[in-house]
């Protein structure tokens, strides 16, 4: 009886998931709680919070102009740019990676990838000259010497210019994981599927495409796609760093991670800090909604 | 000069007189209600909306103590509202007083007799507290003058003068009679005491007049004509004096004398073949000079007091014409030296300057379209809008007292503008041949004296036309100040009672609207700023009530919503269990079997998941009918009207459409695709009948139907810090609809997708010649009846 109890104990299903549980609720849940909770006080990380209710998010939408007028409108314009952009140009990386032989694949696998992990040095080094507001900018450099510009123009100072520059600094960055995960399940797709096709009268590559490879890999392509989400809505210091620090001009290409990151670590208002985030979660949620009904099994 | 013919002169004087005095008898009643030319405004759109009369024509000076102009250049009113008027045919300045009465004349005719120094071109003047300046492009200077000096020259004495002989010019004959004072009243002493004889002429056809004492007959002195003879004369009145008629002339002893002539500078440039031909000038609280010179290419030249030259400054920039552009990017350095002295590059002379209190420095140029006016500080940055409506021709400009920029170009337009460049007011006053009391046929120089009135001068009629600026322009100027001056009440009211003389009469909305805000009333400048359509100003104002209302409103807002998502939340837990919703269902679902347009219309959004399906369904199984088509065309008519109608009116780019032309418009647009694409694709293998055309388009379109509503209404409580929430969304659906769109040819007709693109550009193209074909057949209507029947009846009698 005894021994059966224990067996029956050691053969339960929560021991099998439970370090993993305790792992999720330990790195993940954990903090995710504690930054809610933390929405709801005020906390300079000194002091022990005080329960301050729903002053926070009251705050952020009748008094913080710079979350409203500028954080949530960057942050959507961007991730509606450069998520779907980005998506598309990592699909079609992969497809055409997968098309060429397995060596050469390796090497540009690596080139397309690098930009997205070595992103913060990268950027100083490169796109800061390209762009930079003197005649030694490259581009500054051409509309001076082949255009007949007048002056050089302020890019990275310009609240105008700032903004797209970043979209296109980050589409560069942005062949990501997702990428790898996209070219991995192209090249995991059975040939015989093609072969089969063929015979069946596929007429082209586009129909080849529609009708084998993204069926195939809609698993990948729905990781991809929540990757994409979560990494355009979680950028940050990306306006700040093209810009040479501090706030922006005009506060253009200023995030909502940017806010949070202003108000938690600058400012040490954790309690603010958290609210922010929380409205963030809230609007990458709405958003994998999205995605979902999108690429999900359903579809 | 010639000989002036005294007679005339006064003769003329009492005509103008009694005329002046009948028009202003007259103009009081009659100008007041017909003014010759029409008042017009800018409403939102820039678009001209016509508006009450702002200025009527009043008085004219047609002529200077006896002296007619000749060609009139300049007006100028200084601050004690001394008037200047310039005339370069007589090389000379006249002044006149506020009441328009003849005071002086400024001429200046050399620093020594026969010099070619004096005044020749008199193009402009401008006075300040201590001086006057006068540029003279012909002589390369600007004279300086002291002002009290001018305005205030001794009368050294009165002469009077007895024309014997009737010759209405100084003549052999005639006699002179010194003057005495009795009782303040001037009079003619009892003998004469010269008597003058007009012994020849000098080479320049002067009389040369010997004086000589009346009673000996000694000879006294010779004096050539009379300016040289007596100074200068100023007035002259008729008396009766013992039964003989005498003039009395008021002699001048000093003649005018420059305190400083500023000529060409000494600085590299000028020496170096710069022209220095000022015509236009104003003088800054320093003193120094800005000066508008005939082929300045750098713009006005900037002189300190002393005449010493400081910079260039406010230049036009170059005008490359675009194939030069073309040019200068693949010719080489060589070849480009070469073509720069053969091009003729058109540079944009500035024609008139201004200062206005501030020093901010007012251009104009005459051959500019666009940014006609500058308004420049100190560092050479332009505060004028460029927005600003301007004319080619505009020559001349004057800054009032609100802020206030009056233009006046040469075709005849006057336009008033407010201090950030928005068009308060736009007349024309070109007579167009007829003439009228207030109408010119070459206006030069504006000036606005301290009543507001505008002072134009009119170098074809050769006279000076003076603007009575209306009540309701006097209401419009007092509310620009009072906003200025922070009085916002005093410009509420005003602003009021321009609406008064004005309904539709934007500026006075924005204007009210600013006063509201300045005292905290957003909701009534939000109402007003909505009438005027100002579309900056409500998304600001919005901006400002929403956040009040959510301030006030959030908790409640946040536990509405929870609410919400609890309530449905339970309702589908329970819904699952019990099932409420089935009767529902079952009635959409007999709804469907019995009727197959609402069965169709269900397809919907089935069919906007998968439009492959979709277009498959239409095509092979007549999925959708006509008859549901057409409905979704209605539909879609409605989404379009709404969009018209319910949209935030700061996302649209036009705001007042006629929405039944635009629908007319975008129906025959809809209809020529349709039928060009049957036509096209029935030439180049399609499969699609003219119905699947038909249908498959207005499946297409679809989404719209859902999206388009949503963000109508969303648009209402959005402002422009949000725009991303209305413009993504409409972008991302009209890429969706356009994707579909090419789907919708690629499957209908079965093409590649190469194929489908070439068929686009077909249809397209096809679109276009019908287009054109359409508007050709409407324009030639009645000559195409003509010629058919012409040609009908040949046949018939033939």
């Amino acid at each position: 009886m005894y021994e059966k109890g224990w067996k029956k104990h050691l053969q339960s299903p929560y021991l099998f998931i439970a370090p993993y549980a305790l792992l999720f609720v330990l790195i993940i849940a954990t903090p995710v709680l504690v930054a809610m909770v933390l929405s709801f006080t005020s906390f300079n990380t000194i002091e022990t919070p005080v329960f301050i209710g729903l002053k926070n998010y009251v705050d952020i939408f009748t008094g913080d102009t710079v979350f409203l007028q500028h954080a949530v409108s960057n942050t959507i314009l961007f991730s509606v740019i450069v998520g779907p952009i980005g998506y598309m140009m990592a699909f079609f990386l992969a497809w055409m990676l997968a098309q060429v032989p397995h060596r050469a694949r390796t090497i540009y696998a690596v080139i397309i990838y690098s930009p997205s992990i070595t992103g913060a040095i990268m950027m100083a080094n490169v796109w800061r000259i390209i762009f930079s507001g003197d005649e030694a900018g490259y581009i500054n450099y051409i509309l001076i010497n082949w255009f007949g510009a007048d002056s050089p123009v302020q890019f990275l100072q310009d609240a105008d210019y700032l903004f797209p520059i970043m979209i296109i600094v980050s589409l560069w960055g942005s062949m990501g994981l997702g990428f790898l995960a996209m070219l991995a399940g192209i090249l995991n797709i059975d040939r015989s599927l093609y072969e089969a096709a063929a015979i069946d009268g596929m007429k082209n590559r586009w129909q080849e495409i529609f009708y084998i490879t993204i069926p195939s890999i809609k698993p990948q392509m729905l990781f991809s796609a929540v990757m994409s989400i979560i990494g355009t809505f979680n950028a940050a210091g990306l306006a700040q760093a093209l810009a040479g620090g501090g706030v922006p001009p005009q506060y253009a290409g200023w995030l909502i991670v940017d806010h949070a990151n202003d108000f938690g670590f600058t400012r040490f208002e954790m309690g603010y800090a958290s609210a922010v985030t929380v409205i963030l979660l809230i609007i990458v949620l709405l958003f994998n909604k999205i995605a979902y009904r999108l690429f999900g099994e359903r579809g | 000069m010639k000989r002036i013919n005294w007679n005339n002169a006064v003769a003329m004087i009492i005509l103008f007189t009694l005329v002046l005095f009948i028009g202003i008898a007259t103009s009081s009643k009659v100008m007041a209600s017909s003014t010759p030319y029409y008042t017009y405004t800018t409403d939102n759109e820039d678009g001209g909306v016509k508006t009450s009369d702002a200025y009527t024509p009043g008085e004219q000076i047609l002529e200077a103590g006896g002296e007619s102009f000749k060609t009139l250049e300049y007006v100028y009113v200084d601050h004690e509202d001394y008037i200047y008027i310039t005339d370069s045919g007589r090389a000379k300045v006249f002044i006149f007083d506020k009441d328009l009465n003849f005071i002086d004349v400024i001429e200046y005719n050399g620093s020594v007799s026969g010099a070619d120094d004096g005044f020749y071109a008199v193009n402009s003047i401008y006075v300040t507290e201590e001086k006057i300046y006068i540029p003279d492009s012909f002589r390369n200077s600007v004279f300086v003058f002291d002002r009290e000096a001018i305005l205030n020259r001794d009368q050294q004495y009165f002469l009077w003068m007895e024309d014997i002989d009737d010759s209405d010019s100084l003549s052999t004959g005639d006699v002179f009679y010194l003057n005495e004072e009795i009782d303040g009243v001037s009079t003619p002493i009892g003998e004469p005491v010269f008597v003058v004889e007009v012994t020849g002429q000098n080479a320049d056809n002067r009389d040369i007049v010997l004086f000589k004492d009346y009673e000996t007959g000694e000879e006294l002195f010779t004096k050539v004509d009379k300016a040289e003879m007596i100074g200068k004369i100023l007035n002259w009145v008729t008396y009766d004096y013992d039964g003989t008629d005498v003039l009395k002339f008021n002699i001048y002893a000093a003649k005018n004398e420059p305190i400083q002539v500023i000529t060409t500078p000494t600085a590299p440039v000028f020496q170096e073949g710069y022209l220095f031909a000022p015509k236009k000038v104003v003088v800054d609280t320093r003193g120094n000079l800005y000066i508008v010179g005939a082929q300045s290419n750098n713009g006005l030249i900037m002189l300190n007091a002393e005449g010493e030259f400081l910079t260039f400054f406010g230049g036009n920039p170059l005008r490359t014409p675009f194939i030069d552009q073309i040019r200068s990017f693949i010719l080489t350095d060589i070849q480009k030296e070469k073509l720069r002295n053969e091009n003729l590059i058109s540079i944009d002379y500035v024609s008139s300057v201004a200062i206005d209190e501030k020093g901010f420095i007012y251009t104009v140029t005459s051959t500019l379209e666009n940014d006609v006016i500058k308004k420049y500080n100190v560092s050479g940055k332009n505060y004028f809008s460029s927005d600003a409506l301007g004319w080619v021709g505009a020559v001349d400009l004057w800054v009032g007292d609100y802020g206030n920029v009056v233009v006046v170009e040469e075709f005849g337009w006057i336009n008033e503008y407010n201090s950030n460049g928005q068009l308060i007011f736009t007349f024309s006053v070109s007579d167009a041949g007829i003439d009228r009391v207030g109408l010119l046929s070459l206006p030069k120089s504006i000036a606005i004296d301290s009543k507001d009135r505008l002072l134009v001068v009119d170098q074809g009629n050769k006279l000076l036309q003076i603007y009575e600026p209306t009540a309701f322009t006097n209401a419009v100027h007092t509310a620009l100040q009072a906003y200025q001056d922070g009085d916002e009440d005093l410009a509420r009211v005003n602003w009021k009672s321009t609406l008064e003389y004005a309904t539709i009469f934007d500026l006075a909305h924005i204007g009210l609207g600013d006063a509201y805000i300045r005292q905290g009333d957003y909701e009534s400048a939000l109402v007003e700023y909505k009438l005027a359509s100002y579309k900056a100003g409500i998304s600001n104002t919005y901006w400002q009530v929403r956040q009040d209302w959510m301030e006030e409103n959030l908790e409640l807002v946040f536990f509405v919503v929870l609410m919400l998502f609890v309530g449905r939340w339970i309702f589908k837990i329970l819904n699952k269990k019990y099932d409420y919703t089935k009767g529902l269902r079952n009635k959409f679902k007999e709804l469907r079997t019995k009727s197959r347009t609402v069965d169709e219309l269900s397809y919907i959004p089935e069919f906007i998941k998968h439009p492959l399906d979709g277009y498959y369904q239409i095509k092979r199984k007549d999925r959708v009918s006509v008859k549901t088509a057409t409905i979704i065309y209605g539909m879609l008519a409605v989404v379009f009207v709404m969009y018209y109608e319910v949209t935030n009116i700061i996302f649209l780019e036009k705001t007042n459409v006629n929405i039944l032309y635009e629908l007319i418009i975008l129906g025959s647009v809809l209809i020529l695709w349709v039928i060009a694409n049957y036509f096209i694709c029935l030439i180049n293998d399609g499969e699609g009948s003219f119905k699947n055309v038909y249908v498959s388009t207005a499946m297409s379109f679809t989404p719209l139907l859902f999206v388009a509503p949503v963000i109508i209404l969303l648009s209402n409580v959005l402002t422009y810090q949000e725009a991303v929430f209305y413009s993504v969304p409409l972008a991302f659906t009209l890429i969706w609809v356009s994707i579909y769109f090419f789907f919708m040819i690629k499957e209908i007709h079965n093409y590649e997708v190469g194929e489908t693109v070439n068929i686009i550009f077909k249809s397209m193209f096809t679109m276009l010649i019908m287009g054109i074909f359409v508007f050709v057949v409407y324009s030639l209507n009645s000559q195409i009846f003509t010629v058919s029947t012409e040609i009908a009846r040949e046949l018939i009698e033939r």
